[in-house]
């Protein structure tokens, strides 16, 4: 790490004067090209923030500009940095003014229609996430399971996006020392942002020893971790890359197991998505939830999207690319709050395949309901974001991703949203139908029983899937609190409607997860 | 027969069709030749339910579920993975629908035993307990409500008012039996577990079956005996590893099927007593 002492050092001058000629060579394609040309001490200076200069500052510019908008340059189509189009407003209209003149025009069918088109949905995303968990759940797993054993190893980027978190910084320091990766072979890289004057001190002290190189970033909006992210990226030297939070805790031989992953991977492999759970999952209620549904996401729901060969989301760290191809298609979406699931879908779209990896990052599971509520609302936009992107053109995705992978992507990513939209709907028709007479309205016997079918049938599939989530791992003591499940889906869909809400008002607004804030610190202590 | 019975008899082909080619799928993979698989398999299918027009198709859906609550619990011995988890849990559920009071019993025993002979860890098995409950008891509630609002009337699951003596003595041998049985698979091996329970349900299904046959004369004695006859098979070929004599194999069925053949009329024996 340089420190400020060299702020308009000869070195920095030096390292000024080589980028202005790179720079002027090609003014608009910064990104890819900086990790070539810069070496030594005019990385550390450029990443550091302190090298000085008008030239610096220049290509300092021109890097966060690249980060915040060359995919909104190069591919616009996948940018969410427009929300929603006009073509898509219209349809959502049309969907709407068609609601009300069937429920206006035939008041007896009418409910009862709508009724079932609300139930099938919710059962259809219920059903969808059954059949990926039988598939998922097959033993005979495909994933490729071993370490690598090639000398030498290729260069390992890891990124950490740190945002206000200088409190866990030591821990971190702490998690990544574990991991069994040669150092000379691994790039580490702690991303600050330029005004978290805590953290970036932090980050400074934590580097003394040579081990992590912090990369600062310069203000700007949208303040996003995908924005971060893309400028690290530019600096990256490694061969792979991966992402890890904060608060992660990856399984030692987690790098080892991604390099011999792509060593026996087909080229077009872009991605390997680690497992994700949490280290404080029995904490409090609202952490045993969640580890039900990290288990039953990362531990079947994805590796049956990874057999099955449909678009999958990937979740929010551990996500292990080919830097070459995370380069060619521009990072990640700065104005999508789920980048990551964008990333997988886009990656997806080119032909490229996102698979699993058999290897566990432990992360900390929020322990407060407030903060739970809105990390899932960021989510939730962020799905909702990467759903009218990718429906933009849904006759260009059928023909990108295939029959089979638009159906998943709308039942996964979509349905995802829409259950948590649906649920209190279903919930309001069944008490409504139940103790409110207004047989005008069409509420009788077979709306109840349509919308008691639905939440009947739905609650209990997603409660019994939460059930067996935890089997694999074998915490068989966290099934027994899926029966509770009925509760923590109306909280998604609180946060499912904040989220639209979100969408609205500040479609970019990224709503900071703290962390650092268990009380729990270790596996033996949670279990 | 008359084009009214072709549907009944179209529907009993069907699930008698399903049911062989289950026991000959689990046959085969039980080292056994095509030839002896068919045999030993054809031999079971020889019973006077399925003969039978007005309990043909109940017998048929009882020995299906019995062999379905049986490999499923074979499997779930073996290794308890999620998958077989769903599979023990809904043939439990199947069990319940095709015979409420068989199901039930079921579904009380076999977790316990599984749950003792397995050596579950104690902060573990209430998780296990839920996981494999789940969808019987879902479908015990289902089937209460349905009862309960007039939508179904399940022909087998009488009032316990209308159990006279008899009965209660027959539940409480039965209790006594599972006892003992929860004894036994609390110290024998994995696979003597996956046994002792297939012969807690087999002994149930007799019980039960034998006790309503004496209450409501609906012939229930000939589902029971289609239902032994596959449980039979489970317990003298339960898995790929066992050693199977055959010509032994086929002695213990030859006999049960004259057994089967032979219990309507030691029934009307009992009866008219």
């Amino acid at each position: 790490m340089i420190g400020e002492d060299h702020r308009g050092s000869p070195e920095a001058t030096l390292a000024g004067s080589l980028l202005t000629v790179r720079a002027r060579a090609c003014p608009h394609s910064v990104s890819g090209l900086l990790h070539h040309i810069l070496t030594g001490a005019a990385r550390s200076l450029l990443l550091s923030g302190v090298a000085s200069g008008p030239v610096a500052n220049q290509l300092r510019a021109h890097a966060v500009e690249d980060a915040t908008y060359a995919l909104l340059r190069q591919q616009p189509e996948f940018s969410a940095a427009r929300v929603i189009t006009g073509r898509q407003i219209q349809i959502l209209v049309l969907l709407f003014m068609a609601v009300l003149a069937i429920l206006w025009f035939s008041p007896h069918i009418g409910p009862l229609l709508v009724t079932g088109v609300v139930a099938a949905g919710y059962l259809a995303n219920a059903v969808f996430r059954a059949w990926l968990f039988w598939v998922g759940a097959d033993q005979t797993t495909t994933e490729i399971v071993g370490t690598s054993s090639v000398k030498p190893l290729p260069v390992y980027t890891v990124l950490v996006p740190l945002y206000r978190e200088a409190n866990v910084l030591p821990r971190l320091a702490y998690s990544l020392r574990q991991l069994s990766y040669p150092l000379d072979r691994l790039d580490v890289k702690l991303i600050v942002e330029e005004d978290d004057c805590e953290t970036v001190a932090a980050a400074n002290s934590a580097a003394k020893d040579g081990f992590f190189e912090v990369v600062v970033v310069p203000p700007g909006e949208p303040r996003t971790k995908p924005r971060a992210c893309n400028y690290a990226l530019q600096f990256a030297r490694g061969d792979f890359l991966v992402i890890f939070d904060a608060e992660d805790r990856p399984e030692a031989d987690q790098l080892l197991k991604a390099v011999h992953a792509f060593e026996h991977s087909t080229p077009d492999v872009a991605c390997l998505q680690a497992r994700l759970n949490f280290f404080n999952a029995r904490e409090c209620w609202i952490s045993r939830m969640f580890a039900l549904d990290y288990a039953l996401w990362f531990d079947f729901l994805l590796p049956g999207l990874d057999r099955l060969g449909i678009p999958m989301p990937l979740g929010g760290t551990s996500n292990h690319f080919r830097v070459e191809t995370l380069r060619a298609i521009h990072g990640w979406d700065p104005f999508n709050v789920t980048e990551d699931a964008d990333l997988g879908i886009r990656l997806s779209r080119v032909g490229k395949r996102v698979r699993t990896l058999d290897s566990t990052t432990y992360e900390e599971a929020t322990n407060a309901t407030g903060n739970w509520l809105r990390q899932r609302t960021r989510w939730l936009k962020g799905y909702m974001q990467t759903w009218l992107v990718h429906m933009r053109d849904p006759g260009q995705l059928l023909r990108n991703a295939g029959p089979a992978g638009f159906l998943g992507f709308q039942l996964f990513v979509g349905g995802t949203v829409l259950s948590a939209l649906l649920n209190p709907i279903l919930w309001l028709i069944f008490f409504l139908s139940l103790f409110v007479d207004v047989p005008y309205l069409g509420f009788l016997g077979g709306t109840h029983l349509l919308s008691g079918c639905g939440l009947l049938f739905g609650n209990v599939l997603f409660a019994y899937l939460a059930m067996l989530g935890p089997h694999r791992r074998g915490w068989l003591d966290l099934s027994p609190y899926a029966l509770t499940v009925p509760i923590y889906w109306l909280l998604i869909s609180a946060a499912g409607y904040r989220a639209v809400w979100q969408l609205v008002r500040n479609p970019w607004h990224w709503e900071k997860t703290p962390h650092g804030v268990t009380r729990m610190h270790d596996m033996e202590e949670s279990a | 027969m008359s084009f009214a019975h072709l549907p009944h008899v179209l529907g009993l082909g069907a699930l008698l069709f399903f049911l062989s080619g289950l026991i000959f799928v689990h046959l085969r993979g039980s080292n056994l030749s095509s030839f002896q698989a068919s045999a030993l398999g054809g031999l079971s299918l020889v019973q006077p339910g399925y003969l039978d027009g007005n309990v043909g198709i109940s017998a048929a859906l009882l020995a299906l579920a019995t062999l379905a609550v049986g490999l499923a619990t074979l499997a779930f011995v073996k290794r308890q993975d999620p998958r077989r988890t769903v599979l023990l849990g809904g043939s439990l559920a199947a069990a319940q629908i095709v015979h409420p009071l068989w199901g039930t019993a079921a579904t009380i025993v076999l977790p316990f035993t599984l749950h003792r002979s397995l050596g579950v860890s104690a902060e573990r098995v209430t998780g296990l307990y839920v996981s494999l409950l789940f969808l019987p008891a879902i479908t015990s509630i289902l089937l209460v409500c349905l009862t309960a609002t007039g939508d179904l009337d399940p022909p087998r699951w009488p009032s316990l008012s209308d159990m006279p003596g008899k009965i209660s003595l027959l539940s409480a041998a039965s209790t006594v039996l599972a006892g003992s049985v929860f004894l036994i698979a609390s110290t024998v091996s994995l696979r003597g577990a996956g046994l002792a329970a297939l012969a807690v349900t087999g002994t149930l299904v007799l019980f039960t079956s034998v006790g309503l046959q004496m209450v409501d004369h609906s012939a229930q004695i000939l589902p029971c005996a289609a239902a032994m006859s596959v449980s039979l098979l489970l317990v003298l070929v339960p898995s790929s590893k066992s050693t199977v004599h055959f010509r032994t194999a086929i002695a213990v069925v030859t006999a049960n099927a004259a057994f089967s053949w032979a219990l309507p009329f030691l029934t009307r024996l009992g009866q008219s007593e």
